[in-house]
């Protein structure tokens, strides 16, 4: 039984961090991993002086846009529709996450020493082709080889970084199969999301997000797919968010969708999955107007049905892959379906996020569906 | 086989019949075959702990970055990463350190990115990034300072339990670090891991606990020398800074202690041909005290052939069981050569963090094929001397030494013929050691073959004049020794090679102790020397160098910076820089250019020393220039001088430190040695150092500890020179012995002759003891020129050839002297027993048959 509980860093790190996005990947007890996974990440651990997500806060621009290392874990969430000259559409998806482990800075004489840990998920649909890329990394933040900062603003994991300003951000990376070189304009404000950017995420006080989002960037750049170089232009989206703690033990995963219409309206939405099978009280969303007001949603403003699946040849996960999601308050009826079922991330930890078509009465848009939790 | 059953049943019976003879052969050949496994095992043992621990710090790594002079910034690591985004690369940090609570083991340190490792080193796969690895904590390790992962095979050997402590000694600094996992390598040996003479540990540990702040010492890469990206990261880098094949470097250390292990086989083959000696005279004896049976046999129809095959076979089988148990031996004595030799090459050429026991299948093959073949080929001209016999057995003595007779000039021509290869193979085999070890084998074969023509003279020359002094025994005894040349010869040939050896390698010893003396005499100036670390990898801080000046006990201070190259044409060489105000370092030059060059320090001129002229073929020509690839490009120095120097690890270029700043643009020292008002105040001074380094691991030693570890480091090479010169002689001895035997045996009814004629035991011993005591006199004094040709080729032609020493030939009367007394005493102790005997048979016992 010892050498079951000696699983290597790397998964420790990766599932500190799978966390928040995966809290109930796997299934109790299930295997060894689970097990190293709930020894490390049980209810009952200690959430050491982490700051936690409390009451709302005035956010405040550009200090907010950089790192919160007080919080245990972080991330950019930029992800994106987009399309070259002939219409071909493409999908982006560029996440840097921040993760602390440990809850004080260490001083050392070493440039290397540090409690901060930077793991990055890139990838790229190319619908037309029905090919779907995603990669990884993770790195120390030290050294100069991760980081966040502020002044100038650049957020970067090796050769994968986000540069110039926060609301005009470049984006760029290149892995073995792609390379992403896109510059960012906002089109719309910032959006806070939940209760004034406090996104409650569990039951139990502290258990909450800073959640802030740029719903609508004008996109525009360069993505080499396989040395093929496609000039591209469409639209973006940033999540950002900064948590100690969220998720309870009843949670085993969610369905989070961000849809930009094409009359300039945006939506928000996630379920939270429970154990059982229901969704948490505490799913919500947010509703953007065309002149960038926002409303939050409540789990009873919204519905969302799934109307497919799509089982992975890969991994055998049987994933939902259509819904038809109402806003009865705001006369939404959208049906979304992904624009190819293939963009499930076989990286680490394994995860469906891609690209999605919306289509509703009258009206159309792009969305980008993430699913966390199935097996 | 050849033999049939009938046969090989008559001369085992005698072989049970005579066990000391029997004993003696296969002792003879044991001891030889022994020495040569034990050497080849300790040899193959080094090989295999250097591979092995070096793969196991190179792990899958197929290239290195690395700086040729000083150790990495750690910046190229973080382009390589954030412009090129190359993601198969790590980080490294290697050093050394000893365990205080284990005996101050010596330890390798090796600091690595565990977020870069899984690729490289064999701590996991990627799907179980550390499956290697037992550890409740080892987030600790990247978080916690002084956080250390062990072997667990090491844990387990001396309890050393998870978060238990152990101190590390960094020279002045001690640092209590905590276990906080366990590492096991699959691939163990025997009792050891490959993991064990390793502490890993996260790079950030590693720079806390070697200062090594904002530097690496390598990065690991894995790439395709064909690949785009190759040429991209070559762009990269910064002169001086340089990307290899891992497998080149780690050849180019490996290659530093090859000549030194090689050395060592070659005095191994020389105690088994010593072996060869001894079972010639064995066989022989065995074969003259049969000589009656064989002609029995023959009268009863037994073909020559049929004897001949009897002799070999019977060497054959006495050589099988010999080689056994040789085999056993040399794995026994190997458990002390491993040690021995590891020891040496840890201490003298690079550091081995494990020590493994390795024997290969071929040594056994080796050992197998070495016994078997010299006990054959030794046994041959017994065999031939056998077939001869006739059924009129008496004559054949006699008729063979007047054959010999017949043949002394041929045996002087063939040795003279013999010698002339040798000098030959000297002369035109340039660098080549093993050739170098085989002219100096023809050599002193050929000697050998002088030795019957020699004794005849000698003889001539002692004869008329010991007989007045000794009497007429001693007349008796001296005649004897030249009548029966075939036998004394070869016994005197034994035990003068093995006296001849002693002498050379004697001479050889004493030669280079003397010049090392010299050496550290003229080299190490300062009362006490401090180091920035056991590499010199680190600076001294200008400060602290300031307060130790300040002290009021110093009087001077000399700065200056070791650089061991990591790479160029150069790797391995270590780059001197001294201060250019003390040009008081007494060189003792053997080329050396003109003077005012010497002291000219504004030119860009640099001073090479012996050994690296001789590996780089620089000696002959004292105005060459050499190229350093400096960070402001490639730059060529004149050479101005070549001098006599004993720094191992591929010799050394001594620049001056203001030529140094001006195209490294590094003013720094890594060592300075300190000169004391009064030496004797050498450890209130190095407690006042301690008291102003603070944190600083520095490195203090006086002069007489250094002293105290060049001389022992070599002490500990020689320890085995000495003792395969030792064995050799035991089996020298041995052989005498048989000869002696042999010798008397031969003369039975002679001495039974004598006896009854009125010879008393009194004068039996004292003619006994003067033909030993003359046959080692004489070989004592053949060996004397032997010895000294010998030393000189070894001094001058297998050392030079070997590390590019010029050792200054220094003589010992006390050498001479000493194989004088240990020749004559072996002959005498061999004649004991002989005499003994034959004072012992009944007169009538050996005269019955006339």
């Amino acid at each position: 039984m010892k050498k079951f509980v000696n699983i290597g860093f790397f998964l420790v790190i990766i599932s500190i961090i799978a966390f928040f996005l995966f809290r109930y990947l796997f299934k109790p007890a299930a295997d060894n991993k689970t097990m190293r996974i709930h020894s490390v990440l049980g209810a009952d651990k200690n959430e050491g002086n982490y700051t936690k997500a409390i009451k709302p806060i005035n956010f405040r621009f550009p200090d907010d846009a950089g790192p919160h290392p007080d919080f245990k874990s972080e991330w950019w969430y930029f992800t994106g529709n987009l399309s070259d000259d002939a219409g071909a559409e493409y999908g982006y998806q560029f996440t840097i996450f921040r993760q602390s482990i440990l809850d004080k800075k260490l001083d050392s004489s070493s440039d290397w020493r540090t409690n901060q840990v930077y793991m990055a998920h890139i990838a790229v649909t190319d619908v037309v082709n029905d090919k779907f890329y995603s990669f990884s990394k993770m790195t120390r933040g030290s050294a100069g080889l991760a980081g966040a900062k502020i002044k100038p603003f650049r957020v970067w994991i090796e050769n994968w970084e986000i540069t110039g300003e926060y609301n005009h951000p470049i984006l760029k990376a290149s892995t073995r199969d792609f390379t992403i070189d896109i510059q960012l304009n906002s089109l719309k404000p910032i959006v806070l999301n939940g209760n004034r950017g406090l996104s409650q995420k569990s039951q139990g006080i502290g258990n909450a997000s800073y959640y802030y989002s740029i719903p609508r960037f004008k996109t525009k750049g360069e993505l080499t797919i396989k040395k093929r170089k496609i000039n591209v232009s469409g639209e973006s989206w940033l999540d950002r968010e900064w948590s100690t703690s969220s998720l309870g033990k009843e949670e085993v995963g969610w369905d989070w969708f961000s849809i930009q219409l094409e009359d300039s309206r945006e939506v928000m939405l996630y379920k939270i999955r429970k154990k059982d099978g229901q969704a948490s009280t505490l799913s919500s969303g947010t509703y953007i107007k065309a002149g960038g007001a926002s409303v939050h949603l409540t789990k009873s403003d919204f519905t969302l049905e799934v109307l497919d699946y799509w089982q992975s040849a890969a991994t055998s996960i049987k994933y939902p892959s259509k819904w038809r999601i109402k806003i009865p308050k705001f006369q939404i009826d959208l049906v979304v379906t992904p624009k190819i079922n293939n963009q499930e991330h076989q990286l680490q930890f394994i995860y469906w996020e891609g690209t999605a078509k919306v289509v509703g009465d009258n009206i159309q848009g792009n969305a980008y569906v993430e699913l966390v939790g199935y097996k | 086989m050849f033999l049939n059953t009938r046969l090989f049943k008559i001369s085992f019976r005698y072989f049970i019949k005579h066990p000391f003879q029997t004993t003696m052969m296969v002792l003879g050949i044991a001891l030889g075959v022994a020495l040569v496994v034990s050497i080849d095992i300790a040899n193959s043992s080094v090989e295999a702990s250097f591979q092995k621990s070096t793969q196991s710090i190179t792990g899958k790594a197929t290239h290195q970055i690395i700086g040729t002079y000083q150790p990495l910034n750690q910046d190229i690591y973080t382009t390589l990463k954030t412009k090129l985004g190359f993601e198969k690369s790590a980080p490294v940090i290697i050093g050394k350190t000893e365990i205080k609570e284990l005996d101050n083991k010596p330890m390798r340190i090796l600091g690595v990115d565990p977020f870069s490792e899984f690729q490289f080193r064999n701590f996991g796969s990627q799907d179980q990034p550390l499956k290697n690895i037992k550890s409740d904590k080892f987030t600790d390790l990247i978080l916690k300072p002084a956080s250390i992962m062990i072997s667990e095979n090491l844990a387990r050997q001396h309890n050393i339990k998870q978060n238990g402590q152990l101190t590390l000694i960094f020279g002045s600094k001690e640092v209590t670090i905590t276990i906080v996992g366990f590492i096991t390598l699959a691939e163990a040996s025997g009792e050891n891991d490959i993991a064990d003479g390793i502490l890993y540990m996260d790079i950030s540990t590693a720079q806390e606990l070697l200062n090594f702040e904002k530097k690496l010492s390598y990065i690991d890469l894995i790439l395709d020398s064909d690949s785009a990206i190759y040429h991209e990261i070559k762009r990269l880098l910064p002169n001086g800074v340089k990307l290899l094949p891992t497998a080149k470097k780690s050849s180019a250390i490996r290659e530093m202690s090859k000549s030194f292990e090689f050395n060592l086989a070659a005095f191994s083959l020389l105690a088994l041909l010593v072996g060869l000696f001894l079972i010639y005279n064995t066989v022989t004896f065995s074969i003259i005290s049969r000589r009656h049976q064989f002609g029995i046999l023959r009268a009863l129809g037994v073909t020559r052939q049929e004897v001949f095959y009897m002799v070999i076979s019977e060497s054959l089988f006495f050589g099988i069981i010999g080689t056994f148990i040789g085999l056993l031996l040399g794995i026994f004595l190997g458990i002390y050569t491993v040690r021995m030799v590891s020891q040496t090459v840890s201490g003298l050429y690079y550091f081995l963090p494990v020590s493994l026991f390795n024997i290969s299948w071929f040594t056994f093959v080796k050992g197998i094929m070495l016994g078997v073949l010299v006990s054959v080929l030794s046994s041959l001209v017994p065999a031939f001397e056998a077939n001869q016999s006739q059924t009129n057995d008496a004559l054949l003595h006699s008729v063979l030494e007047t054959k010999m007779n017949r043949w002394l000039p041929y045996f002087s021509y063939f040795g003279l013929f013999l010698n002339i290869i040798g000098i030959a193979i000297l002369c035109y085999s340039s660098k080549n050691v093993p050739l170098g070890f085989l002219g100096t084998a023809f050599i002193v074969f050929g000697f050998a073959f002088f030795i019957p023509l020699l004794t005849w003279m000698a003889m001539k020359v002692f004869i008329p004049l010991f007989t007045p002094v000794l009497g007429i025994t001693a007349k008796m005894a001296l005649r004897s020794i030249s009548r029966s040349l075939s036998r004394t010869g070869v016994s005197i040939a034994a035990l003068m090679i093995a006296i001849s050896v002693y002498i050379g390698v004697g001479i050889m010893i004493n030669s280079f102790k003397g010049s090392l003396n010299q050496w550290v005499d003229t080299h190490l100036k300062g009362d006490v020397h401090i180091a920035s670390s056991e590499d010199s990898k680190n600076f001294l801080p200008i400060d602290f160098i300031k307060a130790v000046r300040a002290l009021p006990m110093v009087v001077g201070i000399n700065e200056y910076q070791l650089i061991q190259l990591q790479a160029g044409p150069y790797i391995n060489s270590t780059l001197f820089i001294i201060d250019n105000s003390q040009p008081s370092y007494q060189w003792v030059w053997k080329k050396v250019g003109s003077d005012k060059l010497r002291n000219d320090f504004t030119r860009d001129t640099v001073y090479i020393s012996e050994s690296f002229a001789w590996k780089h073929d620089i000696e002959e020509n004292i105005n060459n220039i050499i190229s350093l690839e400096t960070p402001k490009g490639i730059q060529n120095f004149k050479v101005g001088g070549v001098f006599s120097d004993f720094f191992l690890r591929g010799g050394r270029i001594v620049m001056y430190q203001n030529v140094f700043t001006k195209y490294w643009n590094e003013s720094r020292s890594t060592n300075i040695e300190v000169y004391l008002k009064n030496p004797k105040q050498a450890s209130k001074f190095i407690n006042a150092v301690k008291a102003i380094s603070s944190d600083n691991p520095l490195l203090t030693t006086t002069q007489f500890e250094i002293r105290k570890r060049i001389l022992k480091a070599f002490d500990n090479t020689f320890a085995i020179t000495v003792a395969l010169q030792i064995l050799s002689a035991l089996v020298a001895v041995i052989g005498i012995l048989n000869t002696i035997m042999a010798l008397i045996y031969e003369r039975f009814r002679e001495i039974g002759m004598l006896r009854a004629n009125g010879l008393s035991i009194k004068q039996l011993w004292k003619m006994l003891m003067i033909e030993s005591g003359f046959i080692g006199l004489l070989s004592g004094l053949i060996a004397l020129p032997l010895g000294l040709v010998l030393s000189w080729i070894l001094i001058a032609v297998i050392n030079k050839r070997s590390f590019g020493w010029t050792l200054n030939f220094s003589l010992d009367i006390e050498i001479f002297i000493n194989a004088m007394v240990l020749s004559i005493c072996a002959a005498l102790f061999a004649g004991i027993f002989p005499a003994w005997k034959a004072s012992h048979t009944p007169i009538i016992n050996a005269i019955r048959t006339e």
